[in-house]
């Protein structure tokens, strides 16, 4: 399960006029921890915080070119500014990507950076093998929520606690968030369970989320 | 965020009489892979077939929500089997 070269990825990738792609590059890592900082202060809470750390890319981030690692990083540049990130990690036992994290410049967020990469991240996951790309979407607003919904990808649950977020100035709680999830095999190839295996309430949920799975199963030839 | 000790397990669990907790080693890791193979032969495929590598590295602090790393199968006549 091999990441994509730059060139297959920009194959993949069409972002609008003076917007431009490229891997995180060694010598921007310090950068990009900086601009995350300010772009999304909250990131300084929960799971995603280790973006902030130079030592998570050194340890666990791939560079082009380098040791195949999991986690990928793609910023995105407008001349020569840093103006946003997007983050996948693979996981090549189960053939599954895991949408990690997407964060933009709030100058700007009116491109639609976010939204031109969400379909790419399906064409890649296929690209690669995978089977599955899922991701969770905080529950403090409802953006990526909607942009998730937009491009076909379905809700599967809430994670309880998942995670944590500074839900008032000085407060930490953890949260539940919006589990969503695109199925990238074709409907043959995902067993249905049996619905003796489920007790009752698996099973209510099962009908209420997945009774009708064709939104979920996203291949296309 | 730290994991507790086989002893610190062991007073929060305690098993039944015979069996015991013990630290998991570096030698104990040929004979683990060969033993879950046997005890639980599903694991050949998919995430968890990594515990039957010896450079299986789980990640922790980044691990989406998702199941337990508890299996099926790994409770007959009180004996508990889980590498998770």
């Amino acid at each position: 399960m091999q990441w994509p070269t730059a060139s297959e990825l920009g194959a993949l990738i069409k972002l609008p006029e003076g917007y431009r792609f490229e891997f995180l590059r060694r010598a921007d890592v310090r950068a990009l921890a900086a601009a995350l900082g300010r772009w999304h202060p909250d990131i300084a809470i929960g799971g995603a915080i280790c973006y902030l750390r130079e030592t998570f890319y050194a340890d666990q981030v791939y560079f082009e070119g380098g040791q195949d690692r999991d986690v990928m990083v793609v910023v995105f540049v407008q001349g020569q500014d840093l103006v946003g990130m997007w983050s996948l990690e693979k996981e090549p036992d189960s053939l599954t990507l895991y949408a990690r994290l997407i964060v933009i410049d709030p100058m700007h967020r009116s491109a639609k950076l976010a939204s031109n990469v969400m379909p790419i991240a399906e064409s890649m996951g296929r690209a690669m093998g995978a089977g599955l790309i899922f991701g969770a979407a905080t529950l403090k607003i409802p953006h990526m929520q909607r942009a998730l919904e937009t491009v076909g990808w379905q809700f599967v649950g809430f994670s309880s606690g998942y995670d944590q977020e500074m839900v008032s100035p000085g407060v930490v709680k953890r949260v539940f968030e919006a589990v969503y999830c695109k199925v990238l095999v074709p409907e043959e190839d995902l067993v249905q369970p049996d619905p003796k295996n489920l007790t009752p309430r698996a099973r209510a949920l099962w009908e209420a989320i997945c009774g009708d799975t064709a939104p979920a199963v996203g291949h296309r030839p | 965020m730290r994991w507790p000790s086989a002893q610190a397990i062991a007073a929060l669990s305690p098993l039944p009489a015979g069996y015991r907790y013990a630290q998991f080693g570096r030698a104990d890791i040929a004979p683990l892979m060969s033993s879950v193979k046997e005890w639980h032969p599903g694991i050949a495929v998919g995430v968890n077939s990594c515990y039957l590598r010896e450079d299986c590295r789980r990640r922790f602090k980044s691990e989406p929500p998702r199941r337990s790393n508890f299996e099926p199968g790994v409770e007959a006549d009180f004996e508990i089997v889980s590498c998770g």
